[in-house]
């Protein structure tokens, strides 16, 4: 057997074997006690988010939470644009909004400064492209009847999606619901993303606020709660919708900030991979890495093999003057061979196993969350997603690592 | 601080699950691949079959060398042929003795139809241009050979007038080596020949070739 369909079919059981141990956590029941409404601090951290910032704050501001029982805080980090004459109107319509600038020095330092400034027992980070559900917040809460739960981290999907690359990121967060779920069921979530996620102030105040430095700060923290030994949880029902690159430039910048972010927190924090940590530390982390190699390998090679193809078609071609229309010739025997070495292909049939399995385990999820989303538009989001996201993922990890490598510093 | 335990348990149905999985999917494949095998049982049938209706044919062509109904038809066949034993060959490989045994007798029909056809031109004035394209299976070859092989099907598609028959010169035929000697093809790849003289120069795009004709 070729060594690249080695390296798939291991892949395929590694990708069949986390499916199956996340899909054991997932569909675990949880039952949560009730617990006190505590007062909650939202930080908006912004930074010339002129065209989303009012809609983030009028979201926060329709929470069906106790007025009395939260604030709102704007840290506009030295935006040049409109966010400072936006964020001071609306810190004056509304009393439990508050506006703070400061000079720019990156989201974690505006963090930082929000928390100093806050009242709250708890500290939601929320960015400023991201719109809140109005339950969110009371699907949370119970989480931290536990006293060992430090932050709790809500459903994240795309805003509206328009778009390939959009459609290609609401696949790839719907299925981070699930995931994201899955984690906390072996307390090995990893992430606690920007937009939402819920902190007690007392671990801020205990270890320390943002790294101002780390260009991934949401990872650094996930991160240090894990290193501490506390609980990470997950509300799937706490919904938030975040507005998503749709340019491919702009996306790339992110994806090469995420991951070059995560190379670095993955390094800071080594001592995690060990059994100390538990699934976290023996499996999570290091499939994590397995994966991300075998998705760069595999599909470096599909690249370079259809190239090869694609130049010997091109060689043999240009020997008749590319004169397609004399060489056309259909011949019915050869096209039913094709579709025979097509579907006696190993590789094709676990292909459309997984692209049917996950297409029902999305609708699964969207149903669970209560989301709007209809299969069709799941369906109608996975084609470009099954055929895009790997070569995407691939692009923006080669890039990241030649960063990492060469220690180019990337700024948020 | 959480105390951390790892659940070997769920690691370990995990696993028998992943197994599962894992062993469905290729077991489904096996069996896709053992129905379409039981269906070349019967695309043998139909090639032992059509090679007999070949046959009438070249005899029907024999008595009447200028027809062109008939040629039509014993070329339509030979060409129909020739793609069932490339499906053949796919499914079952390229050593199969059962392959290889009917590759040879494609070889005798081909040689039968070439005669058939130069017989044609010499009775019936020279309407055809035949190409018979020597070629190796063996996997360093196979640049050399799809390139020639791609050039003279082009040939083939563009001008009615136009016959190909090919060869496989790793086939234990005598026939073939016959054949080899008597247009004095010595090369290890591929070689051709056109209109009984062998084009002694490797030809680099089908305008080469087109200008012999």
């Amino acid at each position: 057997m070729e060594f690249i369909k080695v390296i798939i079919y291991i892949s395929i059981y590694i990708g069949f074997f986390t499916l199956a141990f996340y899909l054991l956590g997932f569909l675990e029941r949880e039952q949560l006690k009730k617990t006190k409404n505590y007062f909650a601090s939202i930080i908006i951290p912004a930074f010339n988010e002129e065209n989303t910032l009012e809609k983030t704050v009028k979201s926060a501001l329709e929470l069906n939470y106790p007025k009395d029982k939260y604030e709102i805080i704007i840290v506009d980090d030295g935006s040049t644009d409109k966010t400072a004459i936006i964020g001071k109107a609306l810190a004056k319509k509304n009393k439990n909004v508050k506006y703070l600038y400061k000079k720019n020095g990156g989201k974690g330092s505006a963090l930082n400064l929000g928390i100093a400034k806050s009242k709250g027992e708890l500290i939601i980070s929320l960015d400023a492209d991201s719109m809140v559900t109005p339950d969110a917040l009371k699907h949370m809460i119970p989480y931290f009847s536990d006293p060992q739960v430090m932050c709790v981290t809500p459903a994240m999907k795309v805003y509206k999606p328009k778009g390939i690359l959009q459609r290609i990121q609401a696949i790839e967060y719907d299925l981070g619901i699930f995931l994201r779920k899955a984690f906390t069921k072996i307390n090995a979530v990893h992430v606690t993303p920007g937009p939402f996620s819920t902190y007690r102030k007392i671990f801020f105040e205990k270890y320390g606020g943002y790294d101002e430095k780390n260009i991934t700060e949401d990872m650094e923290i996930a991160l240090r709660i894990q290193s501490n030994h506390y609980k990470i949880e997950n509300s799937p029902r706490a919904v938030v919708y975040t507005v998503s690159p749709n340019k491919f430039l702009a996306l790339t910048k992110q994806r090469r900030r995420w991951y070059f972010g995560m190379i670095k927190n993955l390094m800071k924090y080594k001592h995690l991979f060990s059994k100390k940590y538990g699934e976290l530390g023996i499996l999570v982390l290091p499939f994590a890495i397995i994966s991300i190699l075998s998705v760069i390998i595999v599909t470096t090679y599909t690249i370079t093999r259809t190239i090869n193809n694609f130049s010997d078609q091109i060689n043999l071609y240009s020997t008749i003057g590319f004169d397609f229309i004399n060489n056309f010739n259909l011949q019915t025997n050869l096209l039913y061979l094709s579709f025979y070495k097509t579907i006696t292909e190993g590789i094709v049939l676990f292909g459309a196993f997984f692209f049917v399995s996950s297409v029902i385990m999305l609708a699964f999820i969207n149903r669970k969350i209560k989301s709007d989303d209809k299969t069709s538009t799941v369906i109608f989001n996975y084609i470009p997603f099954m055929l895009l996201y790997a070569v995407l993922f691939s692009f923006w990890w080669i890039v990241s690592i030649i960063y990492s490598i060469f220690s180019r510093e990337i700024e948020w | 601080m959480v105390e951390r335990k790892i659940n070997w348990s769920k690691i370990l149905l995990a696993a028998l699950i992943a197994t599962f999985l894992f062993s469905l999917g290729n077991l489904l494949g096996f069996l896709i691949r053992g129905a379409v095998s039981e269906n070349t049982l019967s695309l043998e049938q139909s090639i032992k079959n059509d090679i007999s209706n070949l046959e009438t044919l070249y005899i029907l062509e024999d008595e009447y060398p200028c027809s062109s109904e008939i040629l039509q038809l014993a070329s339509e066949k030979l060409d129909y042929l020739g793609e069932l034993i490339t499906v053949l060959e796919t499914k079952k490989g390229k050593s199969d003795p059962q392959v290889l045994e009917l590759k040879k007798l494609y070889t005798l029909l081909e040689v039968r139809h070439f005669l058939l056809m130069e017989k044609r031109n010499d009775r019936c004035g020279k309407d055809f241009d035949i190409f018979l394209f020597f070629y190796s299976n063996t996997p360093v070859c196979s640049d050399d050979v799809d390139q020639s092989a791609f050039m003279l099907t082009f040939l083939r598609n563009k001008y009615d007038s136009i016959k190909v028959y090919s060869f496989d010169i790793d086939l234990e035929s005598d026939l073939i080596n016959v054949l080899k000697e008597q247009f004095k093809i010595t090369d290890t790849c591929s070689g051709i020949a056109l209109n009984g003289e062998k084009v002694d120069f490797k030809p680099q795009n089908s305008d080469e070739l087109e200008a012999l004709l």
